[in-house]
């Protein structure tokens, strides 16, 4: 079992990467990550040994989509309710401060993540970003491997859209 | 696989078909356009999704943040965010600290029994205690006698024989780790400067943002490790009463009760 500053140093780059393709800025990043440090130090001790890395990403897709369900519960930033059958995509987020990512391209795909229904966005980042295989992916969004198979496919078709149509 | 594929396109460029079910993709995009150019798609898409950098986490963003207890009694007062705050900085410098004291081997288990271990015998309701811990907080023991005004007491834990207090005045943290029994530092050799601790040799470390002392003194390890100026980590450190009743578990049963009492 590592020690949390093992983890820290060892995956703690690729556990904030997660959290800004996840959520597209800094801040909420931070807070997502801050989020996820706590669960993580709760459960290293019960953690066997094993894909350290799928584990983070899991539990920070995990904190990220409760998240946006809490926020949808509320009307004022409401999200699609039935994201699955989202033909359209949503606005780009207000506000979306990416300091962090040097290249332009970065932050166009970045943007067109963030225009992504969550549940797509959550697929295709751990498919795309975390590196998980679909069964892992299945597990951590408790979704039968069909489904991951169809929001990877349309996450990213509607990825390539919104890349497209944010050309001049 | 019969019709078009769809969304078995992604899967077969994810190597995630059997090996037939992808040749039969692959023999369906040879003579559907259609599906064919949705393939270039998803695969332009996928190849930019996994061409991102990966990003810098910004300074202090992967410090666990402390005050995850609650009070046990409802009538506990709740945590000052910004001394919570400081005392995860001081986690974060116990991380730096750690390949110094690596090199040696006693303090380095002390350390990391403790750093990944979060084990609050203390609730965070402690640090509403609002009162400076140089006259308050407990002296007993390990205490240490003199810190910087506005230190508070903000957290003990105790893990595998080592008592961790850590202190803030909202600006620096200060933590005390202490065992028993712990193999001697004062006579390591060849890292760290020499320092004087109160009657005792240690060591000092100046890690980044910090400072690590280390000591040894009546049978006790000590290590300090603070984001505070070095002189102030000395003045601590020079202060910490020893134990006088050698059994850190009654210590920290004696400091959690005061605390209680003090909370209560």
């Amino acid at each position: 079992v590592p020690t949390w500053e093992e983890v820290a140093q060892t995956h703690g780059r690729f556990l904030y990467t997660v959290a800004h393709r996840l959520t597209g800025n800094a801040d909420d990043a931070k807070d997502l990550v801050q989020d996820v440090l706590v669960r993580v130090q709760r459960g290293l001790a019960g953690y066997t040994p094993g894909n350290l890395e799928g584990w983070l990403s899991r539990i920070t897709t995990n904190v990220f989509l409760d998240d946006v369900r809490r926020k949808q519960r509320r009307p004022t930033d409401a999200l699609p309710a039935d994201a699955e059958h989202a033909d359209r995509l949503l606005p780009s987020s207000a506000g979306s401060d990416d300091v962090y990512a040097a290249a332009t391209l970065s932050t166009d795909v970045q943007r067109a993540l963030d225009r992504l229904p969550p549940d797509f966005r959550a697929a295709v980042v751990l498919c795309d970003v975390a590196g998980l295989p679909y069964v892992e992916i299945a597990e951590a969004l408790d979704i039968p491997v069909g489904t991951v198979r169809s929001r990877i496919h349309r996450g990213r078709a509607l990825l390539r859209d919104a890349l497209v149509g944010a050309r001049p | 696989v019969s019709g078009h594929p769809g969304d078995l396109i992604s899967a077969w460029l994810d190597g995630e078909l059997a090996e037939s079910d992808g040749v039969a993709v692959a023999a369906h995009l040879a003579v559907c356009p259609a599906c064919s150019a949705e393939h270039e798609e998803v695969a332009a898409a996928r190849a930019l999704l996994r061409g991102l950098p990966l990003i810098d986490a910004p300074p202090g963003v992967l410090r666990p943040m402390l005050a995850t207890v609650r009070p046990h009694r409802p009538r506990g007062r709740t945590a000052l965010v910004g001394a919570a705050a400081v005392a995860a900085g001081v986690l974060g410098l116990v991380a730096t600290a750690q390949p110094v004291l690596a090199q040696q081997p006693a303090m380095a288990t002390l350390v990391a029994e403790h750093a990944g271990a979060a084990l609050p015998v203390v609730s965070a309701s402690a640090l509403a205690l609002g009162q400076p811990a140089a006259p308050a907080a407990p002296v007993e023991a390990d205490a240490p006698a003199s810190l910087p005004p506005a230190y508070r007491l903000v957290r003990v834990e105790h893990s595998s024989g080592v008592v961790h207090a850590t202190y803030a005045d909202g600006g620096h943290a200060l933590s005390l780790f202490s065992r028993l029994k712990g193999a001697g530092l004062a006579g390591a050799h060849g890292s760290g400067m020499p320092v004087t601790v109160g009657q005792a040799n240690g060591r000092r470390w100046d890690v980044d943002a910090g400072v690590v002392i280390a000591w040894s003194t009546h049978g006790v390890s000590y290590a300090v490790v603070t984001d505070a100026p070095g002189s102030d980590a000395i003045v601590a450190a020079s202060s910490v009463r020893t134990a006088t009743s050698p059994d850190v578990a009654s210590r920290t049963r004696t400091r959690c009760r005061r605390l209680l009492d003090v909370i209560g």
